[in-house]
């Protein structure tokens, strides 16, 4: 009886989980002039400084234990925002370059497939690093590295500058 | 009655039959060759169904030959199914090979966990003392409706975190496959629970798949979209305001 129940409201839900994902597959991509006003800045060296391995044990060594606790979860709190913004920005970008895939220019077509790549890989980076980050939180001991995530971010951003340089003259031009 | 049963029977393989004919006129079938064997495959389990249908009104053939047909259809019909979603997936990340790499183990592992999940389910759900061939049936229908389903989920979920496109075609395969398939699944479960007539719940089935074949035509004949800001193009000042906002992100 229970487990019958259970199916069908799984079927249901995966059925609705499917139409809504379609659903908003549609509307991300109706609006995109405004896309690249929403990206937002990122203080890349602040973040490292973040997530810097040997800051964190500077700070364990030359505070109290509950001190360095409250000092890291401020830290990592902090830490969360930017991998927020880079997860958000780097979705923005994803839809940026997808759109100029197709251009007809072959250097803008690949420098937009080459900033989907990397925008999908720091997304996908930046979802393995938000978990870890809030875990750091609960647990201070626990070791963990995000050093290739502002690495990652700066190499994007400048591929995002090139395309769009490359993109200006053949406006121009049309 | 009789007439809506007959409906639901035919209608949605002539259906298909267009589909086939619009994969073959916009030659989208060399992009999805298992999908287009797929629905070949269903058009000739259905011709073979009917045939098998009118020697047995003739009394030439059995209700039990008929039932194995099924059933051996649906095996092979599932494990085509799931050879159109790996090529679905694999369209979508073809040309990325970062979300390739990242993809296919949460394939792998979702499949596993599903086909175990599934066994476990229809281990429960055959313990009902229907015919030999007609458990067998159910189970089969479950079992490849879960694992379709959780790998839609999975797919969607995952291209829609990392925000790829997808074009209408492997849309329209994917919502196609999902109503199949959740209503596959929630049949089975009543027919298993004993909530309704079995005939009910075959009506059910049917117009869910009529559903299915009737999304899969309208996203075969629908030409493809392209982003609408490719199409007019960038304005310079979108432009000039884009690089700003991206060179203010690379300020240190």
């Amino acid at each position: 009886m229970n487990i019958v129940l259970f199916v069908m409201i799984v079927g249901v839900l995966a059925l609705a989980c499917i139409v809504w994902s379609i659903r908003g597959r549609n509307s991300d991509t109706r609006n995109p002039n405004g896309l690249a006003s929403q990206l937002q800045p990122i203080d890349i060296c602040a973040f490292r400084n973040l997530i810097d391995d040997g800051e964190r044990e500077y700070l364990r060594n030359h505070l109290f234990p509950p001190d360095f606790r409250g000092v890291h979860r401020e830290r990592m709190l902090a830490a969360t925002e930017y991998v927020w913004c880079a997860f958000r920005n780097s979705g923005i970008l994803i839809q940026l370059g997808e759109a100029s895939r197709n251009a007809t220019d072959p250097a803008v077509a690949a420098t937009a497939a080459s900033l989907v790549e990397n925008a999908t890989r720091l997304r996908l980076d930046a979802m393995q690093t938000l978990p870890k980050i809030y875990l750091s939180m609960v647990f201070p001991g626990l070791t963990w590295t995000a050093q290739d995530l502002p690495e990652g971010f700066d190499k994007l951003t400048r591929q995002a500058v090139i395309l769009g340089c490359l993109q200006v003259p053949a406006q121009v031009a049309l | 009655m009789v007439f809506l049963q007959l409906y639901l029977w035919i209608a949605p393989h002539v259906l298909l039959g267009l589909c086939l004919l619009g994969l073959l006129r916009n030659r989208r079938y060399k992009e999805f060759p298992m999908f287009f064997t797929y629905i070949v495959f269903e058009e000739a389990l259905f011709s073979g169904l009917v045939v098998i249908y009118f020697l047995l009104l003739r009394s030439v053939a059995s209700l039990t030959a008929y039932r194995w047909v099924l059933v051996i259809g649906i095996a092979i019909a599932a494990i085509l199914q799931l050879a159109t979603l790996y090529e679905t997936a694999n369209v979508l990340i073809l040309n990325r090979l970062y979300l390739a790499r990242a993809l296919r183990p949460v394939l792998k592992w979702a499949a596993v966990l599903l086909i175990f999940g599934a066994s476990a389910v229809s281990a429960l759900f055959s313990q009902n003392g229907m015919q030999r061939v007609m458990n067998v049936f159910e189970v089969l229908n479950f079992s490849s409706s879960v694992i379709n389903l959780g790998l839609l989920v999975v797919l969607l979920l995952f291209t829609r975190a990392l925000h790829v496109a997808w074009k209408s075609l492997p849309v329209g395969i994917v919502l196609g496959f999902g109503i199949s398939s959740s209503v596959e699944m929630i049949a089975s479960t009543l027919i298993s629970g004993s909530r309704a007539s079995y005939i009910n719940i075959d009506y059910l089935r049917m117009a869910a798949f009529h559903a299915c074949v009737l999304v899969w035509l309208v996203y075969t004949l629908r030409p493809e979209r392209k982003l609408e800001f490719v199409e007019s193009g960038f304005k310079k000042s979108d432009l000039e305001s884009w690089n700003q906002d991206l060179q203010r992100m690379v300020e240190r």
